[in-house]
């Protein structure tokens, strides 16, 4: 049982770092049009400050991924229960976005 | 400070993430976004939009363009060619990125430029040191339509919805109007008389020191988006967007003759004015040769592809640029080829995609003089 759960929350815990990934390289295969079309105000900031390109963007994104599946990792060993929820919530807001990129 | 079992954890779940983030990197771009990958970060060349000879054929004023992303936008990068060396090489002026450029070069090798934003920048006869261009002023509503400047390069007049008029070297304002929407513009060869074409139809002379009307020369239906004046300044050849090209005595605004092409771009007159060159488009893609005294064809210019830009050169050489970018040039004497350049083979030409964006990054200071001198 406890397996079980482990796996299932892994494989919740890798769904939140894939999307993110995926998320990533459609800023990069798209980086010569993105300043168009990126509506997330921290992005488009980061953007500016990159004049207009996609490195600053992705490092931050990258940095803030890995901090993200870290501290969800952290919550699940000291408090499952609370990590089982944030996860979930963060997974179904992640996939909303890798819906929202793939049928774009 | 972290208890010890929580330092271990936090340690251990940043190992994993590291691993986990890692292995969705690989797998991704390794199956996911391969193909993706492979073309958004292969350099893809930009094309030549435009090309500009100085008078001795060695080095030339360049416009690249990026292809015009799902949004029609585009980025621009001027810079100068230098045709001396093999193959011939690109400098770009270090200027910051603009979605649409204009740029002119007179006779005297003063080369002019109009960045996105309506800054206007100056060349100081087209050198292959001369690679530093100086600001001189900026045009009031921003991104200008186009720019033209008489022979000695002397001043430049940037048309827009407003048209203005600087002198580059004393980066001074001479005049501005809101009065003329012009479609084309053109200084009269070794001369300062302007003529412009406007949005109405008409076909005027303006005076360059003030940018008064000073007469009416031709009133056509439509816009002439596309004109040329002969050397001597004694004929002007317009072409409608309907391909109609006419000629029209520039003193006596009579028309001498009139012709139908299939869509055409801008005429050009021969270094001598004898004849007059017309880019011609679609299947019969070609330069038609035709006399100026008759309009009777005398020659066709071939294996320039689909020419989008045609200019004439003193040495009486004519070259013109493709909607590929390969750059033809032709001995007008004999109608053979002389010189082909196709910038997309030449290493230095393909720069890396850029970023399609406004400009909106503030100008390098050493690039510009005081705007209080040239405030409007």
């Amino acid at each position: 049982m406890n397996l079980a759960k482990n796996l299932a929350f892994a494989v919740l815990w890798l769904l939140v770092i894939g999307i993110s990934v995926y998320d990533g390289y459609w800023v990069l295969a798209n980086r010569a049009t993105i300043n168009g079309f990126e509506r997330n105000p921290v992005g488009r900031q980061l953007l500016d400050w990159d004049g207009g390109d996609v490195r600053l963007l992705l490092a931050v994104k990258s940095l803030g991924t890995l901090l993200a599946a870290a501290v969800l990792l952290v919550l699940y060993w000291t408090w499952p229960r609370v990590a089982w929820l944030v996860c979930s919530t963060v997974a179904s807001l992640q996939f909303g976005l890798f819906l929202s990129l793939y049928l774009s | 400070m972290l208890a010890p079992g929580m330092r271990r954890s936090v340690s251990a779940a940043l190992c994993i993430s590291v691993v986990a983030l890692g292995g969705c990197v690989f797998v991704q771009g390794r199956f996911v976004f391969h193909q993706e990958l492979t073309r958004a970060l292969a350099p893809a060349p930009l094309f030549v939009s435009r090309f500009l000879f100085d008078d001795d054929g060695q080095r030339a004023l360049v416009l690249l363009r990026s292809h015009s992303n799902s949004d029609g936008r585009f980025t621009q990068v001027a810079g100068l060619c230098d045709l001396r060396s093999q193959p011939p090489t690109f400098q770009p002026f270090p200027l910051p990125l603009s979605g649409r450029i204009s740029i002119a070069l007179a006779k005297s090798g003063d080369g002019f430029l109009s960045m996105e934003n309506g800054d206007l920048y100056w060349l100081a006869r087209v050198a292959p040191g001369a690679v530093q261009p100086i600001y001189f002023g900026s045009h009031p509503e921003g991104r200008a339509g186009f720019l033209v400047c008489p022979d000695d390069g002397s001043m430049v007049v940037v048309a827009g919805v407003q048209m203005t008029a600087w002198d580059p070297r004393a980066a001074a304002l001479l005049w501005r109007r809101s009065d003329h929407l012009a479609a084309s513009c053109a200084f009269v060869p070794r001369s300062r008389r302007l003529i412009g074409s406007l949005e109405t139809g008409e076909i005027v002379e303006l005076d360059p020191r003030t940018g008064d009307r000073l007469r009416l020369i031709a009133r056509h239906p439509t816009p002439i988006h596309w004109f040329a004046i002969s050397p001597d300044g004694s004929r002007l050849a317009a072409v409608n967007d309907g391909g109609n090209c006419f000629l029209t005595d520039l003193e006596s605004g009579e028309t001498i003759w009139t012709r139908r092409f299939k869509h055409t771009t801008g005429p050009q007159f021969s270094s001598d004015g004898q004849s007059l060159l017309v880019p011609t488009l679609g299947a019969d893609a070609g330069i038609a040769v035709v006399a100026t005294a008759s309009g009777e064809p005398v020659g066709k210019l071939e294996g320039g592809g689909c020419v989008v830009g045609l200019r004439v050169r003193t040495d009486g050489s004519a070259y013109a640029w493709n909607s590929e970018g390969t750059i033809t040039a032709w001995n007008l004497a004999t109608g053979k080829v002389v010189f082909r350049l196709d910038p997309s083979a030449s290493p230095s030409f393909n720069l890396p995609v850029l970023p399609v964006r406004l400009l909106d990054t503030p100008l390098p200071e050493s690039h510009a003089l005081p705007r209080a001198a040239v405030a409007l």
